[in-house]
């Protein structure tokens, strides 16, 4: 069981993920909420567990990339962004593009879940663990 | 449960739309911003140039190899001109699109559209003065001039070619912050660009204040304050100059001085937007060919005004610098000749007050006619919001910028501006032709179809030919026409004519081997023509003439020198006289201290050093104090300038019309000031908590054209000052630096506080600042030899 539970996890997020990073190479933000959205229909947990996956899944996915391209521009860009933000730090901003990227991640999840289970009228046990 | 998870779901929903869809403040929606893929994150490169080797466009019709050396600058070879003027627009906008809009919608005035209701009244006043009317007239003119039409055309395409190939990724990093995508470019844009620039250079007179001053200070004390003719002065053309014509004859009408206009806060370029230039004989130099040097003073920004560039064709082999969205080299050499310009700053705006019959605006009285205006309603779009309607009413005398309803709501007459500017000539074709000249004579044909502004131009060629001389179309006056706001009524005041380009003042191959301009008087009280000027250079001429005048055997280094040169020549003439007034027995200690820095100073404005400081504080102090009583009234007036200053000092320290204040006497008012300058110095170091060196107490911001600070650079230390030839002040300075020699095959050496990509995400963005800094230039030339594939990129476009 606990297996299966880690295993479902994984693969959400890694296929979540693999899915965004392809499909963002040419549609904006919304479209990875529509990945997270089908990911959540094929495999199915509850609500908290698909807003979280969604979450996880983008908020690494935008966070490795982000980083990636700040090490290898030497911040150039964050260094002068993030200011206008509020903040100094490219790390905050890595950061904040993580949090931004998960909550659509999450919300898409979320969403996906809620219309899975709209279209076959289940109802759901709220089951906040 | 249920409800929880409702309003959950709710808030998430919000939060999400909030993310891709609301702008907060002034910030984009973050969810776009902050996608790596889509955002910001795309914008940040790692290597000065990302491009691959080819690339196709369609509207060439040979291919065009573009090399871009080691500092980003585009050497374009093309097979014909079309092509030629097609890749320079679309390099230009690779590396400088968002600058070009943004800067192409301020002239037009349509700031409001990009950063909101803020922008407003900068726009109605863009308006008002007929910026966008001006360049529909020089764009008419473009139009039927079929090669000019051709080149404007291919560049459009140009610029509208990189356009096109943008999807929200590649936008530049300002259209994802300001939320707002690049419109197609039109040649209707790369006009207004160029009368904004005549705008920045000449949209500037001194009509308000003279009228002001004359009615509250009266003829006697107007005329002691602010004399046309310095003594000392040294003016473009050398004095004793001899004029060979007769002056076209002008009918004077009578001085009538209008009541001052209360409540108008002007909004005028700088006066100072001013420039040094000079070329030399081959004679002075060691290599025995001519020099030209040229270092315009504008305000400094990011992007940087100008963009580096080198155009070949089988016509053409041009290089220098140009203004983004202009077709052309503005300012260069090509393999005979160079030419820079400086501001002649001669004043050809004038104010004129209507007459109307009546409220409608729609009929004004001039002489015993009644004359219909024309009214334009003008529609000033606003980000987020509802569009502002401005009506602009045209006469004849121009438009009226001034009234009841602008800058402010205020019971005031209406003023119409006319301004040469509003009739443009064939500017355009004037650097087609610069571009291609061969020698003098194809210098002075191409000056011809140049009208605004008025400039010097300071020429050498090959063939060891210098000249300088004043391009534009100058108002021919009589004496104080134009001083002061005149009315609208009659035609007694309106201009009768321009004065011919044969009697322009001009200067061609001096016996004493050199030629130089810095913004000072023209000519001598001897000219034929009676004329004004906005703004009369003291220092700098002098300091560049008596540098000049001394030197033999010149080399690029001299000149480069000479550019940087922070000799404080107001110091050096006056700090004896000023320092004499200071009782040295009633000093503290910090102010012996300061006191003594001033007497040792070797009059360089360095950075590093502390009497420069001294010395401005007290300007400073001195300025203010002693013409404290101009200000009283609250009107816009003129201070004299600090070189008059010392002039009246120096020769009328008793003079009744120097008010005093509360002091009893001159030496108490100077004394105080010295000691207010030391406080003051005091207090900055305070708040500071270091000593006032020049470079720190005097910083030079170069902020980004759209005000996003981190975009910017703040804290430069820089070397020069005011009345200095390294002019340097803040946020004014050497938008460019450009050293020419005139050998078999011209070289050049380039410097302006930038870089050529304007991206804040490229390496290069501020590449060149610590050069310019310093005093350093890169090379740029108009052969192959120095071009290998390792300091250096070639893209190849292909129709």
């Amino acid at each position: 069981m606990y297996n299966s539970t880690a295993m479902k996890f994984i693969l959400r997020v890694a296929l979540t993920a693999l899915l965004s990073y392809i499909i963002e190479q040419w549609l904006p933000s919304w479209s990875i909420m529509i990945c997270a959205g089908i990911v959540s229909m094929y495999i199915r947990t509850n609500s908290a567990t698909a807003f979280l996956d969604g979450f996880v899944a983008i908020s690494l996915l935008w966070m490795s990339q982000a980083s990636v391209i700040d090490v290898r521009t030497n911040s150039i860009l964050s260094a002068k962004i993030a200011p206008l933000l509020g903040f100094q730090s490219p790390v905050v901003l890595i950061l904040l593009t993580g949090l931004a990227g998960g909550m659509l991640g999450g919300v898409g999840g979320m969403s996906g879940h809620q219309l899975y289970m709209f279209i076959h009228k289940k109802e759901e046990k709220f089951d906040l663990e | 449960m249920k409800k929880v998870s409702t309003y959950l779901l709710m808030g998430l929903a919000i939060i999400t739309t909030t993310l891709l869809n609301v702008s907060i403040g002034k910030l984009p929606p973050l969810g776009k911003l902050l996608d790596p893929f889509q955002g910001f994150w795309q914008n940040a490169e790692a290597q000065p140039i990302n491009l691959p080797p080819q690339l196709s466009l369609p509207g060439l019709q040979d291919s065009v190899a573009i090399y871009f050396d080691e500092h980003l600058i585009p050497h374009i070879q093309a097979q014909n001109d079309t092509d030629l003027y097609f890749a320079q627009g679309y390099v230009t906008a690779l590396h400088r699109l968002w600058q070009m809009e943004f800067q192409t919608h301020a002239a037009a005035g349509r700031m409001s559209e990009i950063i909101g209701p803020q922008a407003i009244n900068f726009d109605r006043l863009q308006r008002r003065k007929g910026i966008l009317y001006a360049a529909k007239n020089a764009l008419r003119q473009v139009e039927a001039d079929s090669v000019l039409w051709n080149l404007a055309q291919a560049y459009t395409a140009g610029v509208n070619a990189y356009i096109t190939s943008l999807g929200y990724r590649d936008l530049p990093i300002e259209y994802k912050l300001l939320n707002y995508r690049p419109e197609p470019w039109t040649p209707l844009k790369s006009v207004l660009l160029f009368v904004k620039m005549a705008d920045q250079l000449c949209g500037y007179d001194e009509s308000f204040e003279n009228t002001h001053a004359f009615q509250c200070l009266g003829k006697e004390k107007f005329n002691f304050l602010y004399p046309e003719y310095f003594t000392d002065q040294e003016p473009v053309i050398p004095k004793n100059t001899p004029w060979n014509f007769y002056p076209i004859p002008i009918k004077a009408a009578p001085l009538t001085i209008p009541s001052p206009i209360a409540h108008i806060n002007l909004a005028q370029s700088n006066p100072t937007n001013g420039s040094n230039n000079w070329a030399l004989a081959g004679k002075k130099t060691r290599s025995g060919a001519p020099y030209l040097a040229n270092d315009p003073h504008l305000a400094l920004h990011l992007p940087a005004i100008c963009y580096g560039i080198h155009l070949q064709s089988p016509t053409v082999n041009v290089a220098g610098i140009t203004m983004p969205g202009i077709p052309g080299v503005a300012i260069g050499f090509n393999e005979a000749i160079a030419w820079g310009m400086t501001n002649a700053a001669w004043t050809v705006r004038d104010w004129y007050l209507i007459d109307f019959k009546d409220d409608t605006r729609a009929e004004y009285y001039y002489d015993n006619l009644l004359l219909k205006s024309q009214s334009i309603v003008e529609e000033i779009k606003i980000k987020n919001s509802a569009s502002f309607y401005d009506t602009v009413v045209y006469t004849h005398s121009g438009p009226i910028v001034y009234d009841d309803s602008f800058p402010d709501q205020h019971k005031r007459s209406s003023l119409a501006m006319k301004w040469t500017g509003h009739q443009p000539g064939n500017e355009l074709l004037t650097f087609y032709l610069l571009n291609r000249a061969k020698n003098l004579r194809d210098f002075e044909h191409a000056l011809q179809h140049y009208h605004i502004p008025a400039q010097n131009f300071a020429f050498a060629s090959i063939q060891n030919d210098i000249a300088m001389e004043i391009a534009g179309q100058l108002p021919a006056r009589w004496k104080d026409q134009g001083r002061f706001i005149m009315p609208g009524n009659t035609a007694a005041y309106a201009w009768q004519g321009l004065i011919p380009k044969a009697h322009h003042p001009k200067n061609v191959n001096p016996k004493h081997g050199y030629i130089s301009s810095a913004n000072e008087r023209a000519t001598g009280k001897d000219y034929p023509y009676y004329y004004l000027q906005f703004y009369e250079e003291c220092y700098r001429n002098r300091r560049i003439n008596q540098v000049l005048s001394q030197m033999k055997k010149i080399d690029e280094k001299a000149m480069m020198q000479l550019q940087n040169d922070n000799y404080n020549l107001p110091a050096q003439e006056s700090l004896a006289l000023l320092l004499s007034y200071v009782d040295t027995t009633q000093l503290d200690a910090m102010q012996q201290e300061a006191y003594q820095a001033l007497l040792d100073w070797n009059f360089q404005n360095e950075v590093e050093q502390i009497a420069p400081s001294i010395f401005k504080a007290w300007q400073d102090q001195l300025n203010a104090k002693l013409w404290e009583s101009l200000h009283k009234d609250g009107l816009p007036m003129r201070q004299p300038s600090f070189y008059h200053t010392i002039y009246i000092l120096r020769h009328y320290p008793k003079e009744p019309y120097l008010d005093l204040g509360e002091y009893a006497t001159l030496k108490d008012l100077i004394s105080d000031t010295f000691k207010q300058a030391v406080q003051a110095l005091a207090s900055w170091q305070a708040v500071h908590h270091k000593s006032y060196k020049w470079g720190d107490y005097r910083k030079t911001t170069i902020k980004h054209l759209a005000s996003i600070d981190s975009f910017g650079l703040q804290q430069l230390r820089v070397n020069g000052g005011e009345g200095i030839v390294n002019a340097n002040s803040g946020s004014y300075g050497a938008a460019m630096r450009l050293v020419v020699s005139l050998k078999q095959t011209p070289q050049g050496w380039l410097s302006y506080p930038g870089g050529q990509p304007g991206n804040p995400g490229n390496p290069h963005y501020t590449k060149f600042v610590d050069a310019w800094c310093q005093g350093q230039y890169i090379p740029i030339s108009l052969t192959k030899e120095k071009r290998t594939a390792d300091n250096g990129f070639t893209l190849t476009l292909q129709p």
